[in-house]
């Protein structure tokens, strides 16, 4: 009987072994963990649909990248659990909710121009502005599309680059959705937010006259119809990073301040716009681990509706109560939302209505 | 030539030629030398390899290596009587200290080779070190086993002086082997260590990594006849073999996971001969990780000084007064801060007890370094006194006989007013005014005034009373976002960091408050996160 070749078995067993030792991977792999457990590939495909019975909770840009109608639009979903893509939005642009959840205005690929969708009867209006070779999106600086409180104007901020690829926005125009009418306002630094009154803007300038500041924040409440309605003038450390209320007395800003060891959150400051000085700060009772990184809008007078993150950096997106620090989350799956280095998931997600 | 060879040959192995071994010992000489050359050149080829950028030593490693190739080969080529007996010959070819010294080289060559492997397992092991692991064990187990293989090759029949040319030529590779294979193998178990060590691992690793290989080298040398091998007790060499690698097995297993001893209280290695030192700036070395000083070219170490915050990827405090003489730094052993002067001789002293929680405080020093703040707390290490800073979130820094202040950090945009305060050095506020907690502001050498610089301009305030002075226009390169104002300059201008559009160099300027042109500053890294400024020339 033949004896077995063990000798060089056993040789090239341990040469095996110690190559793979030798070049393989110094550490073990790193897992890494993502919240939201359901993979997007699981999801159920949502389907065409532009009319919905319920107002819509949110919309996202979808995880999925096959290029098919559900993953190339926004999709919606409503508060009773409706979920479908909206035809013409594509999911590379900006897309706007009003706040009743019942419109969605986005500028259409095919004829560049900013249409409204009724989502209640699934009609499309086409806009009289027209974004001529698209937008540079809101990753690159673009200000997207704003729906007044009310739902019937709409606010558009053209874009586009200048001869040094810099991102240059053109004054700001409120459109009445029913009328088509167009107002443009002058020149701004910032668009603030929708008030009951108007449109808040804001500008910037240097002052000598405000002690221990450099610079100086001008705020202007237009009018649907482009007129100037209200001017305060606060402190430049206001200027970004604040949203106004619907009353327009009130701005709302996270305090975060440069601690060595990181970013210190030390809650919500609400500042009277009147008198510029801080009415009280309110302590969000957020989960451990997590931290309110913007406030969206308001929700009335008593609420700001705020994206926060986790301590994995995931997403979450809640109604922070302003008389109780309470916060209620909006069940906002972000398991389904595209996360790549062009469509981020923080940009993913347009809140609609929040009302329960 | 192969006579003189043959001669040498019989009187180191004590074997007489003959007519019948003669040519039988020739043509192994023959045989082995060729190879053994050949190695050996092979093995001085690789020789530059040895050399590194700042040095021209040059190592024997490879031509070592090379020669025990050598000898392997024409072992091999030699080609002995085929046929293996079950048992070995009972001959002993290697003298007993070498068998010693390769007893011991090997066990710690395969404790330390085995080592890496248990480290790897918890901790990032570099390809190299592994490779150097892979090649130990195969040196150990390859000479093991041709010098197993020459004690168990069946004799050839013939004449006795054969038999005994047979042996001695045996006895000659195997010494050959067994000494240069004691050399490489441990020389290529060290390749797994990292470059410092601990002084009393250095101190014994040198003594054998010399010691070893050079009576290793003289018992091969030495003339020695076979004999037949007397019964020993094997449990003795077993373990002082199974001591010797247990050690070295944890010495390869731990040795990035303890770091070296720090001496307390230990000086940086600046303050000899550099009295009149000040340093334009710190940062943290990527390479060594350590808090390093740089000045006029050359680089100190601030030995102790602790990296990052304990368990965690933060930066630790550390600061450098702005005339750059003194430092303020976290002790990576007992986590107090620790301050440094290099103006004086003297160990450094230490300001505070052990720091814990999740906060560390923010810490500045005066201009001078006399006063240093820790959170809210301001020492005075001129004379040893402490006061504190009530309401004061930050201190921007020290005037003449004032402190100037905020009541909150530097903040993100969308933060309510601060106060800016000045106070008495014994903590009583003297003025107050309203702060814009956004600003990028740093206080003057002198303290007299603060430099705002925004996106485009850069302009002065009076810290009593916040009112705006100066205000300059910046003339500095497209960026990205607002500079960042970090230290004086002795004619008085401001270096500023921004984001270059263009070029990515340049990135450091000194701005002129006055005019607002910029000058650009060269040779500073560009790792902001990992830089502290003092005193720039």
């Amino acid at each position: 009987m033949r004896r077995l070749p063990w000798r060089p078995a056993l040789g090239a067993a341990a040469l095996a072994v110690a190559a793979a030792w030798a070049i393989g991977p110094g550490e073990r792999p790193i897992r890494f963990l993502r919240p939201s457990s359901s993979p997007a590939a699981s999801a159920p495909v949502p389907q065409k649909l532009a009319k919905y019975a319920s107002p819509v909770r949110y919309a996202y840009v979808p995880a999925c990248q096959d290029g098919s109608g559900p993953c190339a639009n926004w999709n919606l979903v409503t508060a009773s659990g409706e979920h479908g893509w909206l035809p013409g939005a594509d999911a590379a642009g900006s897309l706007a909710l009003s706040q009743d959840g019942t419109r969605a205005a986005f500028l259409r690929g095919k004829d560049e121009r900013y249409v409204v969708t009724d989502l209640r009867t699934g009609k499309t209006k086409p806009l009289p502005v027209r974004q001529k070779g698209g937008s540079v999106t809101e990753i690159f600086g673009a200000q997207p599309p704003r729906f007044s409180l009310d739902g019937r104007h709409l606010l558009i901020q053209l874009d586009r680059l200048d001869e040094n690829d810099d991102v240059v926005l053109e004054n700001p125009m409120v459109v009445d959705i029913e009328r088509g009418a167009v107002h443009r306002l002058p020149r701004v630094d910032r668009v603030v937010g929708w008030t009951n009154a108007g449109l808040a803007v804001m500008t910037r300038k240097p002052t000598d006259d405000l002690p221990g500041h450099a610079t100086s924040a001008t705020f202007t409440v237009y009018s649907p119809q482009g007129k100037a309605v209200r001017t305060y003038t606060l402190p430049g450390n206001l200027a970004d990073g604040t949203v106004t209320s619907p009353s327009g007395r009130t701005l709302a800003s996270l305090v975060r301040e440069i601690a060595p060891d990181g970013i210190a959150d030390l809650g919500v400051a609400l500042t009277d716009t009147s008198s510029g000085k801080p009415v009280r700060a309110v302590a969000p009772r957020t989960p451990t681990g997590w931290r309110i990184r913007e406030i969206l809008r308001w929700d009335g007078e008593g609420a700001l509706v705020v994206k926060s993150r986790g301590p994995y950096n995931e997403i979450a997106h809640h109604v922070l109560d302003l008389g109780t620090g309470g916060m209620r989350p909006l069940g906002i799956d972000m398991g389904h939302v595209a996360d790549l280095i062009l469509q981020p998931a923080d940009l993913g997600v347009v809140v609609g209505s929040v009302r329960q | 030539m192969h006579r003189l060879d043959a001669e040498r040959f019989a009187r180191r192995q004590m074997v007489d030629v003959t007519a019948f071994n003669g040519y039988h010992i020739l043509r192994y000489l023959q045989v082995t030398r060729r190879s053994r050359w050949m190695g050996t050149a092979a093995g001085m080829t690789a020789l530059p390899l040895t050399m590194t950028s700042d040095s021209f030593s040059l190592s024997p490693y490879f031509p070592v290596t090379g020669w025990l190739l050598g000898v392997i080969a024409g072992e091999i080529a030699f080609g002995r009587a085929a046929g293996r007996v079950r048992r070995p010959l009972g001959m002993r070819l290697v003298p007993p200290t070498l068998t010693a010294t390769w007893t011991i080289s090997a066990a710690i060559s395969c404790g330390l080779a085995a080592g890496t492997v248990v480290r790897s397992y918890s901790h990032e092991v570099g390809i190299a070190q592994r490779l150097g692991a892979v090649a130990a064990l195969a040196v150990v187990v390859v000479v093991q086993l041709m010098v197993s293989e020459l004690h168990r090759r069946a004799l050839p029949a013939g004449p006795a002086d054969l038999v005994g040319a047979e042996l001695a030529t045996r006895s000659r590779s195997a010494r050959s082997i067994t000494a240069a294979g004691t050399t490489v193998a441990l020389w290529t178990a060290t390749s797994v260590l990292p470059d410092e060590l601990p002084d009393n691992v250095t101190a014994v690793g040198l003594l054998l990594l010399v010691g070893l290989p050079t009576v290793a080298w003289i018992k091969s040398a030495d003339s020695w006849q076979v004999r037949t091998s007397e019964r020993r007790q094997a449990w003795t060499p077993a373990v002082v073999g199974l001591t010797l690698a247990a050690t070295a097995l944890y010495v390869g297993a731990t040795a990035e996971v303890s770091k070296p001893a720090v001496t307390r209280h230990a000086a940086p290695h600046v303050v000899t001969g550099h009295d009149a030192q000040s340093f334009p700036y710190a940062w943290v070395d990527p390479q060594s990780h350590t808090w390093v000083l740089l000045a006029l070219g050359s680089r100190f170490t601030v030995e102790g000084a602790a990296v990052r915050l304990p368990g965690d990827h933060r930066r630790a405090p550390f600061a450098l007064s702005g005339d750059g003489r003194r430092v303020l730094y976290l002790d990576e052993e007992t986590r107090g801060l620790f301050l440094r002067d290099f103006s004086q001789s003297g160990a450094p002293r230490q300001l505070t007890g052990p720091l814990s929680g999740a906060a560390f405080p923010d810490v500045t020093m005066s201009h001078d370094g006399r006063y240093v703040s820790i959170g809210a707390e301001v020492i005075d290490t001129a004379a040893w006194t402490r006061f504190s800073l009530p309401g004061v979130g930050s201190v921007l820094g020290f005037g003449p006989g004032r402190v100037v202040a905020t009541t909150g950090r530097q903040a993100l945009p969308g933060a309510p007013d601060v106060e800016l305060l000045t106070l008495d050095l014994q903590g009583a506020v003297r003025t107050r005014a309203p702060f814009d907690p956004t600003l990028e502001v740093l206080l003057t050498p002198d303290g007299r005034g603060l430099a705002v610089v925004t996106d485009d301009e850069v302009l002065t305030m009076d810290p009593s009373t916040g009112k705006v002075g100066e205000r300059t226009k910046l003339r500095l390169p497209a960026r990205y976002g607002s500079p960042e104002a970090l230290s004086w300059a002795d004619d008085g201008r401001l270096l500023v960091r921004i984001d270059p559009k263009e070029d990515e160099d340049d990135a450091y300027h000194l701005v002129d408050l006055r005019t607002g042109k910029s000058q650009q500053v060269k040779g500073i890294p560009d790792k902001p996160e990992s830089m502290v400024f003092g005193r720039l020339r």
